[in-house]
């Protein structure tokens, strides 16, 4: 029997997977969509998401602590913002526990150099991509808000003015006017004032981002479910006619996984789908770019190649798709999929890391946020070629012993 | 019971092991082109084994088959276009129907030619060409089986069991084809346990303790299951 003729064999299997997957998806989809209408019903209610920036630093002077104080009483931004005073330190370590939506560091004297037309360092700004929109809230909602805090400065300034000078007759005060007014102009002028610095590398993309990610793949995982009739149908008889035509076993697992790249570029589309539509209603930030889609698709075939690995080395069908079940929900768990892992034994964060599920998810998110390098391909690439290895000499041994 | 002498297919000193216990000892079998040739056995006494090590399935201690001048063990290209294997079960692809599992084998044109005055028309596949295997009886599937394992006109058909649990009518459509098939001078081996293959045969070899004697079926079953131990 010829490569080509087994390849188009499998191709032929393969096409009978597409209709029970949609049927899966189309089920997942309306779980999906009950848990989205859940999460638009939950914010309606609470008609607020709580936004808590870290403040480090000079923030009791009076400018500095009204503003702060004008924006967490603010109603009509969507959001509650807050605002703790905090160390450095604190601030770091809230962060990295992903307790902060982001951080600002006011340096010391700010607000008097400002006052005093004096040089000043600027505020940093530490933040980080993806969860909750921030880079949303802080560039389309918050600013604005802040400029408006501002022109009613300005307007109570000028108020306060006409006020002067309508009780006293006159208005002398130029150095508190100009003083005024110099605030306001530098204020105005952002980027001076500002620093943003963007640890989304450095850190994560947050607990929900995270929680979000690692769903969609677990979903991954269990479509992988649906191509169980693929392994299961496939009889060793066949295989030993198959073997006696001379087709070899790396050559019968490289036409099953060829073939099985249709079904990843299947399924890749389907869950690049799913996390768009997520981000459609709004929970998380989506950018589906070449490179996610990429890794996606890499991952794909990477649980695949797992998984004809269980299906080759296993036996019975029952015992084969309840060890399947078993051990991505273990792997899936372990890695911080459904529960964020940063409450794990260090010992079961490490192993959730270095397993196949915690190496997909890693580059997931690094995709995600387009981050990626090329390390996260390594290692989803050699988990992907020591499962189909590991495959080929399985079922080399599996045939050999048929003969017993 | 004798050793056999050889004629012009010959299979010698066959000898196999598993995890160091002997299976197969010193199997030698000779026999002419053209001929039935049934090997039967006690269960476990290595019939499968033997089958599989001259359809080059399993690797093997020593031994050779030869056929004509060529031993078939060495020569896999040969080998696989002279022989033809029908394993035990069904070798099929449970979720294609019978028109894709042949088109695995044959070429589209063959199969339409073959239905209609070969080997696909003598096992009658054409009633069931659309069925997926699935959904097929297991006769059917085993005349689809033998179908799929001719597709190159083999010169020598090697069966498992290649009744084993079918009812008779479609037990009589295998034994027509194969009959048939050997009358067109070409040879059969074939592992049984039924007595209506064994009277299809033009020999019988009795697998024990690792070694092929030659036996003479005279229509005693009796006397032929006491010799299988």
């Amino acid at each position: 029997m010829s490569f080509s003729k087994y390849f188009v064999t499998q191709l032929k299997r393969i096409k009978k997977l597409f209709l029970p997957t949609l049927g899966f998806f189309a089920i997942f989809a309306f779980i999906l969509g009950i848990g989205a209408l859940s999460y638009v019903k939950r914010i309606d209610e609470n008609n607020k998401k709580v936004i808590t920036i870290g403040v480090v630093g000079e923030n009791d002077t009076p400018i500095i602590s009204g503003l702060l104080g004008v924006l967490e009483k603010f109603d009509d931004i969507g959001y509650t913002m807050k605002f703790p005073s905090m160390t450095k330190e604190e601030a770091d370590e809230a962060f990295l526990n992903e307790n902060l939506s982001a951080y600002c560091i006011i340096p010391d004297g700010f607000e008097e150099a400002l006052m005093y037309d004096r040089p000043h360092e600027n505020i940093v700004f530490v933040k980080r991509e993806g969860a909750y929109g921030l880079d949303d809230i802080y560039f389309s909602d918050m600013l604005p808000k802040i400029s408006e805090v501002i022109s009613d400065v300005n307007s109570g300034v000028y108020g306060f003015k006409d006020a002067f000078e309508e009780i006293t007759g006159s208005y002398d005060s130029n150095v508190v006017n100009d003083l005024f007014l110099k605030y306001i102009d530098h204020f105005l002028d952002r980027s001076e004032l500002v620093e943003i610095k963007d640890l989304t590398k450095e850190k994560s993309i947050g607990e929900m981002g995270t929680l979000i990610l690692g769903l969609s793949l677990v979903f991954v995982f269990l479509f992988a479910l649906t191509a169980s009739p693929y392994f299961i149908d496939q009889k060793i008889d066949f295989l030993i006619l198959v073997r006696s035509k001379g087709l070899n076993s790396a050559k019968e697992i490289l036409a099953e996984y060829i073939a099985f790249l249709v079904y990843a570029i299947f399924l890749t589309a389907l869950i690049s789908f799913l996390v768009y539509a997520v981000g459609l209603i709004g929970i998380i930030r989506v950018y589906l770019t070449s490179g996610f889609v990429f890794t996606l698709f890499l991952i794909c075939l990477m649980i695949f190649a797992l998984q004809f690995f269980m299906y080759e080395i296993l036996n019975g069908t029952i015992a084969k798709i309840l060890a399947q079940f078993l051990v991505y929900i273990f792997m899936t768990y372990v890695s911080g999929y459904f529960y964020p892992a940063k409450y794990f034994p260090k010992v079961v964060r490490e192993m959730g890391r270095l397993l196949p599920s915690g190496v997909a998810l890693d580059s997931y998110k690094n995709a995600f946020i387009n981050k990626l390098e090329l390390m996260d391909f390594v290692g989803v690439i050699s988990y992907m070629v020591i499962f189909l290895v590991l495959t080929i000499v399985v079922r080399d041994i599996k045939l050999k012993k048929e003969f017993r | 019971m004798m050793k056999t002498m050889p004629t012009n297919i010959f299979v010698k000193n066959i000898r196999k092991s598993y995890s160091k216990k002997a299976v197969l000892r010193d199997v030698n079998i000779s026999f002419e082109e053209g001929k039935c040739i049934g090997i039967i056995g006690e269960n476990g006494c290595g019939k499968t084994t033997l089958l599989s090590i001259l359809s080059g399935l399993v690797p093997y201690e020593s031994g050779e088959f030869i056929y004509g001048d060529t031993d078939l063990l060495k020569n896999d290209a040969k080998r696989q276009e002279i022989v033809g294997y029908i394993p035990q079960g069904e070798p099929l692809v449970e979720e294609l129907s019978a028109m894709d599992n042949l088109l695995m084998w044959y070429e589209k044109d063959a199969i339409e030619k073959s239905l209609k005055y070969g080997v696909l028309g003598m096992l009658g596949i054409g009633m069931f060409i659309d069925i997926p295997v699935k959904k097929m009886s297991g006769g059917m599937k085993k005349r689809l089986s033998i179908g799929c394992g001719v597709h190159h006109n083999p010169k020598l058909l090697i069966l498992d069991e290649p009744t084993a649990a079918l009812d008779m009518s479609c037990r009589e459509k295998i034994y027509s084809y194969l009959k048939d098939y050997r009358n067109s001078g070409n040879t059969i081996i074939m592992v049984t346990h039924e007595v209506r293959e064994i009277e299809l045969c033009d020999e019988i070899y009795i697998l024990k303790n690792g070694e092929a004697f030659k036996y003479t079926y005279d229509g005693n079953v009796t006397h032929l299951v006491g010799q299988l131990k």
